[in-house]
Order: structure tokens, then C-alpha cells, then sequence
């Protein structure tokens, strides 16, 4: 029994495939995923995303959105995806230096800069996990 | 008769504006398709948003947001205007411009403060000259919008109209209805009136298990629905202007070739008559030394 997974950018579909098990990263924590889901919609984090029992690319970095679940059907709307192989140590490094030094000045700049930082942060986990 | 160096030299000038025409409606041809995939490749998103929403609204979750409310207040409204920064487009940026005066003459007489904001150096320059001022320009987008690069406007627009600085925001563009149909229109965005118009449609007939709650999921579906919206606007605006051009310039590759058969046939009588008459003149030599 597979699930069809669809991962949908505002740009682009960036993945469509069958898998057999998907692990999600929910707002407060992962998710699994396989055949015969009750139906679900969730709101995602920032995380990884995991594909079982598909050959091109399983491990994808996703920033926020929502999740629907229906029918063995998996439709991931998402604001970006990276896969893992595109995320690079080094500069992330570095992009997590600039979202830290952004201005703090008020709570709207503030939210701004944990915003980012939680990303970098997020991208920075799942690098360093494969 | 004219002069037939001339017509040729005139002939030259009408084929190498020929050829540039030619190149410039093959560009546009490429960059629509282009577009036109990355138009499509927004809509599947436009799709799953709208099947959440609906799925939402099945579950028995009033849909109700600060976005979808309408407002009483009539204070400070926003007109969007979507042009192209580059010219040689038919149409396209005429009609735009005039549907912007018309709604922003409108919305003057029942807002307070109508602000004005144009994307594309043709809307700029020409609302300027008709004494329309803008009072925020984007002159960065191309025929590829990014998500990245609309997210931040659509993100202040939101921040605005949440707090209260802005009652009403309108978009005037040119909508993409298919590929030999586009129409200057001006949509309404903000507030958004319903997210989930095609509710019945979709026919979901399932009982949804919520992570975390409705609520908190549409307090994110309905935002992100209106950025996918002004997105959209963009991504249509690119996919018109490119279509707009690719017409504007295929006729004007027709014109060129009009105008060279016409040139060619006056070019050739010209030529003729001028070596009929050099015939005469020497025919007209040598009867004189035969006398």
C-alpha cells in the first residue's frame, strides 16, 4: 500500500511521489505518516520533512504550512523547500550570525528576527542530522 | 516617380526593423511560456488552499477572520497597479492605466485617503504625467515574480489593514482568462470576502482530525490565502504582458512585410522606368548622329 505525496510551494510542485511512510515536522513536533491515515490537516513547522520507499531524494528541509491528509493522499503546502544535499553548513553558519545581529528595536522587528532565526536554526538541525 | 536608390534604402531600413520585431515576438513567445508554467505551478497551490478552507468549513468551523470581515470604516484605502517596465506591448499598459484612474477617481469620492502604489516603470511614468501620484513604486518585478519578493509587500499590506491603518486594498491588472483572452480588471483583496469559493465543488466528504485546532489553522490559511492571491495578480500581470507583446509585435512583423511588398513593387517600377528612359535618351543619341 503506497501514499501519494504531493509537496506544493506558492512557486512550484516541488515533489509528487509515491512512498510508503512519511515522517512531517508538525508545529510542535514530528509526524508519521503511513498508508491509511485517518484524515488530518495540520499547520507545519519548520523541520524535516522524510519520504520511505522512494528512490530520487527523500530528506527535504519545509518551512511552515499545512498538511492535508486524505485518502492515502498527502498534499504538503508548504513556503519553501530545500533538499537536504542543498543545505550547506557553512553558509548557513553564516546566515545564522546575520539573522541574530537583525535589529530588535521593537516587538514587530523582534518577531521578525526569532522568525528568522527559528529557520536557520531549523535548517541547521536537519543538516546536521545527515 | 521616385527616386529608386532611395526606395531601396528605405526598403533596407523597413526589413531590419523586420527583423528585430520578428526576434522580439519569439522572445516573448518563449518568456510566455515561461510564465504560463510557472502561473500553472501556482495554481495547484491556489487548489490545495482552497480545498483546506474547504475542508474547514465542513467540519463545522465558522469561518471567521479580521481578513474576511467587512469594513465600516472608510478612511484609508490602497489601489495596486500592475504594468510592465518595458514598452512595445500593444495595449496592454493603456488599459491597465485607464481602469486604475477609473477606480482611483471612485474610491477617492468614498475614501479619505486613497494610497496609490505602482509596480512597473510604464505605470509610473504615465500616471505621473496624468497627474496621478504614486506614493510607492516597485520597478523590480520582471516577467518572473519571485514568492519571496511579494511576500514581504503582502505581509506590510496585511500588517496594515490588521491594524486598522487600511479599510480597503485593490489590485488593477491584466487578467489571464486563457491565451487569447486577457482583460484589464481591478479585484478587490482586502478585505477578502470568502476564501473558499468553491466549496461545493470540491465535495470532500470527510471527517478531519485537526493539529492543532481549526481555529488555529485558519488564522494561518486565510493570511496565506491572500499573499497566494497577490501572487497570483503578479504572476498573471507577467503572463498578459508577455501575450500582449507577442501580438503587438506579430502584427507588427506584418506591417513590415506589407510595407516591403509595397516598396519592392514601387522599387521595381521605379527601376524600370529609370532604364526605359536611359534607353530613350541613347536611342535618341543615335538617331541624332545618323542626321
Amino acid at each position: 500500500m503506497s501514499i501519494n505525496c504531493i509537496v506544493v510551494t506558492p512557486a512550484e510542485t516541488a515533489v509528487e511521489t509515491e512512498v510508503s511512510a512519511i515522517s512531517l515536522p508538525l508545529f510542535d513536533g514530528d509526524k508519521g505518516v503511513m498508508a491509511d491515515h485517518a484524515p488530518m490537516i495540520g499547520r507545519l513547522g519548520n523541520g524535516e520533512l522524510k519520504l520511505q520507499g522512494t528512490e530520487d531524494g527523500s530528506h527535504f528541509y519545509i518551512e511552515g504550512g499545512f498538511v492535508q491528509v486524505l485518502d492515502n493522499k498527502v498534499s504538503i503546502l508548504t513556503n519553501r523547500v530545500i533538499a537536504v544535499e542543498d543545505l550547506d553548513l557553512s553558509a548557513l553558519q553564516e546566515e545564522l550570525s546575520n539573522a541574530l545581529a537583525m535589529p530588535g528595536n521593537n516587538d514587530e522587528e523582534l518577531d521578525l528576527r526569532e522568525r528568522a532565526v527559528d529557520a536557520v536554526r531549523a535548517q541547521l538541525r536537519v543538516a546536521q542530522r545527515s | 516617380m521616385a527616386n529608386a536608390r532611395a526606395l531601396d534604402k528605405r526598403r533596407k531600413s523597413v526589413r531590419n526593423i523586420r527583423k528585430i520585431t520578428r526576434t522580439m515576438e519569439l522572445i516573448a513567445t518563449a518568456r510566455f511560456k515561461k510564465a504560463m508554467d510557472r502561473a500553472t505551478a501556482a495554481t495547484s497551490y491556489t487548489r490545495r488552499i482552497t480545498e483546506v478552507v474547504a475542508s474547514l468549513a465542513k467540519s463545522g468551523t465558522e469561518v471567521q477572520h479580521p481578513l474576511l470581515e467587512e469594513r465600516t470604516a472608510t478612511d484609508n484605502a490602497a489601489l495596486i497597479v500592475l504594468t510592465s517596465n518595458r514598452g512595445l506591448c500593444g495595449g496592454y499598459n493603456g488599459n491597465i492605466i485607464r481602469e486604475t484612474m477609473r477606480q482611483f477617481d471612485s474610491l477617492s469620492e468614498s475614501y479619505e485617503n486613497v494610497k496609490l502604489i505602482v509596480s512597473g516603470k510604464r505605470g509610473i511614468t504615465n500616471l505621473e504625467f496624468r497627474d496621478y501620484s504614486a506614493d510607492d513604486t516597485y520597478t523590480q518585478f520582471e516577467d518572473e515574480p519571485l514568492f519571496e519578493d511579494i511576500k514581504p509587500i503582502a505581509d506590510q499590506l496585511l500588517d496594515e489593514f490588521i491594524a486598522g491603518r487600511l479599510d480597503r486594498l485593490d489590485v488593477a491588472y491584466t487578467k489571464f482568462i486563457s491565451s487569447s483572452k486577457q482583460v484589464a480588471v481591478v479585484e478587490t483583496l482586502l478585505p477578502l470576502g470568502s476564501v473558499g469559493e468553491a466549496e461545493d465543488e470540491i465535495g470532500i466528504d470527510a471527517d478531519f482530525e485537526f493539529f492543532p485546532s481549526a481555529e488555529s489553522i485558519l488564522e494561518e490559511v486565510v493570511p496565506m490565502s491572500f499573499r497566494i492571491n497577490l501572487f497570483k495578480c503578479f504572476l498573471d500581470a507577467a503572463v498578459s504582458e508577455q501575450i500582449a507583446r507577442m501580438v503587438a509585435m506579430k502584427s507588427a512583423t506584418e506591417n513590415a512585410d506589407d510595407m516591403i511588398r509595397n516598396l519592392s513593387m514601387t522599387y521595381n517600377r521605379a527601376r524600370q522606368s529609370q532604364i526605359t528612359g536611359e534607353i530613350m535618351e541613347i536611342i535618341g543619341g543615335v538617331e541624332a548622329l545618323k542626321s
